[in-house]
C-alpha cells in the first residue's frame, strides 16, 4: 500500500516576509520544555534564529505519557513538568493524588524527598488517565502502570532524553494506527 | 511604537485558542532568550494562553503585526505576561514575541 508522508513544514508567519527556514534534523528542546527531550525532523528553524514547534498540546501530552511509561524513577523537574502539562497547581495536584498536604509536592519537585513507589504509580496512572487520549503516537498497554517495576536512578546519572519525531499522515491508511484510531498527525517515539 | 485597539478585538484571541487546539508555537529568537533567562517554559506559556486574560491588542506600526498581550498565572502561581501574534491557518500558529513575569505579581 502506497503511503505519502509529509512534514509539518509550512509558510513563514504573516508579516515576517519571505524567510528561509528548514526542518531541524535534531533539536534539543530541554530548555523550552523543562525535561530532557530531543525532537527529530520536527522543529522548523527560521533564518532569524526563531523555532517552531508543531501541535504543542499533543507534543506535551505525548512527552508526559512517554515519560510515565518509562520505569526509571521520576526526579523533581520531571514531576514539575508533568504537573504543568496537566495544568494543576501544587494544591490541585496533591488533591488529585489523594494528599492533603501541598508541601509534599513541593518537596518532591525540589528533590528534597523522594516519591514513594506506590505514590509514584498513582501519579503515573493519573497522567495516563488524563492525557493518554491526547498522545495517539504512544501505545499504552493494559496494566502498564500496575505491573511496572520502578527502577532507581543513581544521583550522578544523567537522564536519558525522550526522543520524538512528528509525522503527518496524508492519507487515511496511516501506518500508525493505534488504539483503533487513525490520527492525522502524531509524535512517534524514537530510540534515544 | 504601538497603538491600542478596541478591547473587543480580544475576543478573537479567545476564539482562536478555543477553536484551534492543535496550534503550533513559533518562538522568536528574542522570546527564546528571554524565556531561558526567566525560566519560563512552554507548558507555562501554554497554560497562560489557555487560562489567562487577553488584556490588550496592539498593531505594531513598523511591522503591521497584531500583537496580543495575555496575562495570567502559571500553575506555580507566578503572574506572567505573554505577547503573541496569531495566525489563523488551518491548525493555527501562535508566535511568542516575548514572555515575562508581571511587575504587579
Amino acid at each position: 500500500m502506497k503511503m505519502k508522508w509529509r512534514t509539518g513544514l509550512r509558510d513563514p508567519p504573516i508579516g515576517l516576509g519571505a524567510m528561509e527556514m528548514h526542518l531541524k534534523r535534531k533539536h534539543d528542546a530541554t530548555i523550552e520544555l523543562g525535561i530532557p527531550l530531543t525532537l527529530i525532523d520536527t522543529v522548523i528553524e527560521h533564518d532569524d534564529g526563531s523555532v517552531e514547534f508543531p501541535a504543542l498540546d499533543m507534543l506535551l501530552a505525548t512527552a508526559a505519557v512517554a515519560r510515565v511509561l518509562d520505569p526509571i524513577k521520576l526526579v523533581g523537574a520531571e514531576l514539575r513538568f508533568l504537573r504543568h502539562v496537566l495544568g494543576y497547581t501544587g494544591t490541585a495536584f496533591a488533591e488529585a493524588i489523594g494528599l492533603s498536604e501541598k508541601t509534599v509536592v513541593s518537596r518532591w519537585e525540589n528533590d528534597k524527598t523522594r516519591i514513594g513507589n506506590y505514590t509514584e504509580k498513582v501519579i503515573r496512572q493519573l497522567i495516563l488517565n488524563l492525557l493518554g487520549d491526547r498522545a495517539p503516537g504512544i501505545d499504552i498497554g493494559k496494566n502498564a502502570i500496575p505491573s511496572m517495576r520502578i527502577l532507581m536512578r543513581e544521583a550522578s546519572e544523567e537522564p536519558i532524553p525522550l526522543v520524538f519525531r512528528f509525522e503527518k499522515c496524508a492519507y487515511r491508511d496511516c501506518r500508525h494506527q493505534v488504539r483503533d484510531a487513525m490520527p492525522e498527525q502524531l509524535f512517534v517515539k524514537e530510540i534515544a | 511604537m504601538a497603538r491600542k485597539l478596541p478591547t473587543n478585538r480580544n475576543k478573537r484571541f479567545l476564539e482562536f485558542v478555543r477553536n484551534k487546539p492543535d496550534f503550533s508555537v513559533h518562538i522568536t529568537e528574542h522570546a527564546k532568550e528571554r524565556m531561558a533567562e526567566r525560566r519560563i517554559e512552554l507548558p507555562a506559556i501554554r497554560y497562560v494562553l489557555r487560562h489567562g486574560k487577553p488584556v490588550r491588542v496592539e498593531t505594531d506600526i513598523r511591522s503591521g503585526l497584531e500583537k496580543h498581550r495575555i496575562t495570567g498565572r502559571d500553575p506555580d502561581g507566578r503572574l506572567l505576561e505573554v505577547v503573541v501574534n496569531l495566525e489563523e491557518t488551518d491548525q493555527g500558529r501562535v508566535t511568542v514575541i516575548t514572555a515575562f513575569p508581571s511587575e504587579s505579581a
